[in-house]
């Protein structure tokens, strides 16, 4: 358990530095790994020249070249051909059939702290198996418009309708034109299965098929792969789903798919143009869901909490995460101020289940309404009972998690993972503050060099107890202090005496390094790899770029469409 | 030229989203880390399968008259002692691992402290000790009374492991009851051992053709076995059209996932093939699709040991077509108050009772009905030693951990300390079989070399109840040790690496000796 960690920061830190185009040689990325990896990191010496190495790639170099030009860039980096993470494979079905799946997948992978697909194994594959089965049937059960011929037309001409079935819907999931070997493959599948169990079998089974192909399940930019090797240009077909599932976590839309066969995708003007149109389409809530779920680590609050919390459920968890996403999509699609808003906006979604948990007056039963909280108590997404409550122990709060993830996530200033010999937290005794017995456990000087930082801004957030729930007195019936210094911020802003969580968020949502962490963050989740040196100046502009918009999500996103990474490929041999 | 934003990674983040497949990549730096995942190792092929009786034997009857900690006892002559409960298995004990002196310490927890258990309030005796059996824990929630007694407090084992290993299975585990009461409105927790979670139990079926139905559907779904060859030859002839369209990278990650998808059209072949489930035959004028007629007769008492051999055939069935690797079984319920006249030498009595009245009164004839389980258990060991497991070497029993157990040690006073366990089958190695272990040494050799206690050998059947009462049955040994640290064994067996289960007060880490 302990060895593993490791192995991934060597790896985040091999995948952010392994051969970049600015490296011709190819050489740095084993340089980086043997060396040990975080301490290391090629490529930051060529940062600055654009080392594209193919004729293709033009579009960025009209763009500038950093230190030179107007707009910095960023660096490319090989990649593998990424398989669906679990939220795309599920989006892109309900998107494609207008099916939910309830099949279980096979866990994601992840990489510099966001999921991704990776390799496939045996449990991937069996439960893709099953999941097809489950979609492909719910998809004919339900919906009759994916098969367009009717009945008697069926009878009149089973294969042709057939082929209708398939023309028309296999491009959509592959999100490419279907070739000619991939389209007899499935012409044959019906042939075999249809003659013997009847039409809606036949066209079963083809749909089975395609949610089980590579063309389905991997981002495979086959089209770019074909202009040799190098550094290529990414347009047409490959950019369409590039955008749609930066942006939607789903498939492309018609209009995006047509606008890659026209072949209007080619040109970065194009492409902004496009990405704004998904940022403003609904579906933009749900693929930026999947960012901020996974950035403030609210996928793993629990199901249920120990005594005296035994009340909280399954129900109350569903409302929790629902008045969660309804504050964050409140505060990031605002016109503007999206972060300082998140960070220490007043409003807050309530329904019956989370109104006492928020401080708030009883709602009647129904769906979300806004309001007010209490600014003296809670601020902000960062006292929200989703935050709350997955940082914290079945029972009471955990000001070293609630730490630990304000340092990793909100100021991308992360702390040393714990030696493995450090003995168990034994629990807080009788009588005895929460707080109290952290700073016992914490207090010898070998664990003072990390915990001075983590637990003070733990200890801000002690007015929430294991729900969420704001409190004077914590657990064991102590009264709260929830002040503390706050030592080692980068920002120097974020130093020193705190009074408690509400004037931390707001001094949070002040903060430049906060906000340049948040785009750190976005970047990360975008280009599935921890940023490097020779993207600190694209990064740094981008920030920028973010403050003159007012902190506006679409121009936050629809920049990062403009990088080189998201632009550009590699493609190897 | 290092940039100081550039962090190193946490652990916590790391670690965050990689399901257990991952737990095996290699340590292999570079880019080809990214591919590990396909080639972690498969899920292994090892079963759990536990046997629930309610307490049938008075302590020294059912422990082994065996000295020392750790006994070869797999000739079987220890089983054969005269009053000894394992008696049936002694043709078996090769197979065995018998262990002496665990106690359920969470549920001793709660009847002795109840103020400072979870919850702080008492819960009824005897369900303490059917929610801890297998998840380690005090109960919780409730009102301290028969009605409501509160559930266990956490995950139990079985669920643990199909949750962690085998959820893609059809079945991640199974829940079976033979006749187990169905009235949750009274001592809900003596009806149930596996657990979802803190008070999220999962009842077990009881009727064995609803059982049957709900495993075989039909089992004659042509188009499910054709479909699933068409399309996956299908998927790997796209696979295959790729291949040289791809960077050598992408090669071999789309060449893991074709050759899992190739591994997946055999296990399909094979479950196809794994043998026609043999329908559970009819019982005399049942119609077996009528369900209210079916469960009315599984719930029979008289019908119960033909109800068990049929849930008996189920779950080795299932187990056989992999359709599952988990399996709970309960004989009834903690406090079942059945009358077993189909044993003989209880229907040979005057007046048989009732087994919880029985349990009350210390009644030596307990035995047989400790026999006549340990037989039951024994067909279960037979029965998975006779099929030769398709995706290992050796039989099913190998590669499995069989469990027998019951809810107290000594139920007449509610005790929960010294439960008779015994595990068959090594899993897949892992366990030592052939032996018994005593886990402390409050009984010494000497203690039992005098006349064995029993009424069959002459001692007095009180003096007997006494030392029941008041000697070894009740003391409480050192090391002091418990169901949460068999679970943890077992979960290593798994390959589930883990130092503690369940509430970690009554937590030491992994059994000793038991391992091989």
């Amino acid at each position: 358990m302990h060895a593993r960690p490791l192995l991934f920061a060597i790896l985040g830190v091999c995948l952010s530095c392994g051969k970049t185009s600015h490296d011709p040689s190819g050489t740095s990325g084993a340089g980086a790994a043997g060396t040990g990896g975080s301490t290391s990191v090629a490529g930051g010496g060529n940062s600055g020249s654009n080392g594209g190495n193919g004729g293709n790639a033009n579009q960025v170099g009209e763009a500038g070249e950093a230190g030179s030009g107007a707009v910095p860039i960023d660096s490319v980096t090989v990649e593998p051909s990424w398989r669906l993470t679990n939220t795309e494979y599920t989006n892109s079905v309900h998107d494609l059939l207008g099916v939910t799946v309830t099949a279980p997948l096979d866990p994601d992978g992840s990489i510099a702290g966001y999921r991704v697909g990776l390799g496939a194994g045996d449990a991937t594959v069996q439960l893709y198996h099953a999941a097809a089965i489950q979609v492909a049937e719910d998809a004919l059960l339900h919906d009759t418009t994916l098969v367009s011929c009717t009945t008697s037309e069926i009878a009149a001409d089973n294969v042709g309708c057939a082929d209708k079935f398939i023309s028309a819907l296999a491009p959509k999931v592959f999100r490419r034109p279907l070739d000619a070997a991939t389209k007899a493959g499935l012409t044959q599948l019906y042939a075999t299965i249809a003659p013997k169990f009847g039409f809606n079998r036949g066209v079963q089974a083809v749909l089975e098929e395609l949610l089980q192909s590579p063309y389905f399940l991997y981002h495979l930019e086959l089209e770019e792969r074909a202009l040799g090797l190098g550094t290529v240009d990414v347009t047409g077909y490959s950019m369409a789903s590039r955008l749609s599932y930066l942006i939607w976590s789903s498939v492309p839309d018609d209009e995006l798919y047509a606008k890659a066969a026209a072949g209007e995708l080619s040109t970065p003007a194009q492409i902004r143009e496009q990405a704004l149109r998904l940022l403003s389409d609904p579906k933009a809530k749900l693929g930026l869901q999947n960012f901020y779920e996974q950035w403030l680590d609210v996928t793993d609050l629990p199901d249920s909490k120990g005594a005296p919390y035994t009340s909280f459920g399954p129900a109350q968890k569903a409302s929790v995460l629902a008045s969660f996403r309804a504050q964050a999509d409140a505060a990031l699609w605002a016109d503007g101020n999206g972060l300082s808003t998140l960070l220490a906006g007043d409003t807050a979604f309530y329904d019956a289940n989370t109104a006492a948990l928020l401080g708030l007056q009883t709602a009647p039963g129904g769906p979300l309404q806004a309001g007010k909280v209490n600014a003296a108590e809670r601020l902000g997404i960062l006292t929200h009972p989703a935050i709350m409550g997955t940082f914290a122990t079945n029972t009471g709060s955990h000001p070293i998690h609630r730490g630990t993830f304000i340092w990793d996530q909100i100021l991308c200033q992360p702390l040393p993972d714990p030696p493995a010999n450090v003995p168990p937290f034994p629990g807080v005794p009788a009588n005895t503050s929460t707080r109290h017995a952290y700073e016992n456990f914490d207090s010898p000087a070998s664990c003072q060099a990390c915990h001075a930082r983590i637990d003070p801004v733990g200890f801000l957030f002690e007015n929430f107890d294991t729900l969420g729930t704001y409190r004077t007195v914590d657990d064991a019936a102590q009264p709260i202090d929830s002040s503390a210094n706050v030592v080692g911020a980068s920002d120097s802003t974020l130093n020193g005496p705190t009074a408690n969580a509400v004037e931390f968020v707001k001094r949070l949502s002040n903060s430049d390094e906060v906000s340049q962490c948040f785009a750190t963050q976005l970047f990360r989740y975008a280009e599935k790899r921890l940023e490097s040196d020779a993207d600190q100046a694209f990064l740094a502009d981008l920030v920028t770029r973010y403050a003159q918009s007012g902190q506006s999500t679409k121009e936050l996103l629809s920049a990062l469409t403009q990088s080189r990474g998201f632009l550009q490929r590699i493609n190897e041999e | 030229m290092k940039n100081p934003r550039i962090p190193q990674f946490s652990r916590r983040r790391l670690l965050q989203g990689l399901g257990v497949s991952a737990a095996a990549v290699p340590f292999v730096l570079g880019l080809d880390s990214l591919f590990a995942k396909a080639s972690a190792q498969s899920l292994p092929s090892k079963r759990f399968l536990f046997m629930f009786s309610p307490y049938t034997s008075l302590y020294y009857n059912a422990r082994l008259r065996v000295p020392g900690v750790d006994v070869d006892i797999s000739d079987g002559s220890a089983l054969s002692a005269p009053n000894a409960m394992l008696k049936p298995l002694a043709a078996n004990a090769r197979h065995l691992l018998v262990l002496d002196r665990l106690s359920w310490i969470s549920a001793r927890y709660v009847y002795e402290n109840a103020a400072t258990s979870v919850d702080g309030i008492s819960h009824p005796g005897e369900s303490n000790g059917m929610a801890s059996l297998l998840t380690g824990q005090c109960m919780s929630g409730g009102t301290n009374d028969f009605a409501n007694p509160g559930l266990a407090n956490g995950i139990s084992v079985d669920r643990a492991l199909a949750k962690q290993l085998f959820a893609r299975d059809p079945f991640p585990s199974l829940e079976i009851g033979v006749q187990t009461s169905e009235d949750l409105t009274d001592r809900y927790a003596e009806k149930v051992v596996s657990y979802d979670g803190p008070g999220k139990p999962r009842l077990p079926i009881n009727d064995p053709f609803a059982l049957f139905a709900q495993l075989f559907p039909s089992t004659n779904d042509d188009y499910r076995s054709m479909a699933d060859k068409s399309v996956l030859d299908t998927a790997l002839q796209d696979f295959q059209r790729l291949q040289p369209k791809l960077s050598s990278a992408d090669r071999q990650l789309l060449q893991q996932h074709s050759d899992a998808i190739r591994r997946l059209e055999l296990q399909l072949a094979a479950v196809g093939t794994c043998g026609s489930p043999t329908q559970p035959s009819d019982p005399p004028t049942l119609d077996i699709t009528d369900r209210t007629a079916t469960h009315r007769w599984a719930m029979t008492p008289a019908n119960l040991p033909a109800v068990g051999e049929l849930m008996t055939n189920i779950a080795v069935q299932a187990l056989a077509c992999g359709l599952t690797h988990v399996v709970t079984m309960l004989w009834t319920n903690g406090e079942s108050n059945l009358v077993y006249d189909f044993v003989p030498e209880i229907a040979a009595l005057p007046a048989p009772v009732g087994l919880h009245a029985m349990t009350h009164a210390r009644d030596p004839n307990l035995l047989y009905i400790g026999q006549w389980y340990a037989a039951r258990f024994n067909t279960l060991v037979e029965k998975l030693n006779d099929i030769p497991d398709s995706s290992a070497s050796g039989s099913l029993l190998d590669n499995s951990l069989l469990m027998w157990t019951t809810s107290t040690g000594d139920s007449a006073s509610h005790l929960f300390d010294n439960v008779p366990v015994v595990l068959a089958g090594s899993n897949g190695g892992y366990f030592r079989t052939g032996r018994s272990l005593r886990f402390n040494d409050v009984w010494t050799p000497d203690e039992w070399s005098g006349p064995i206690l029993g009424p069959a050998d002459g001692e007095a059947t009180t003096a007997a109840m006494d030392k029941a009462r008041n000697g070894d049955q009740r003391t409480v040994g050192t090391p002091d040790l418990s169901n949460n640290d068999l679970c943890v064994s077992i979960l290593n067996s798994f390959g589930l690496e883990t130092e503690t289960f369940g509430d970690p007060r009554f937590c030491h880490g992994a059994l000793p000796l038991i391992s091989a």
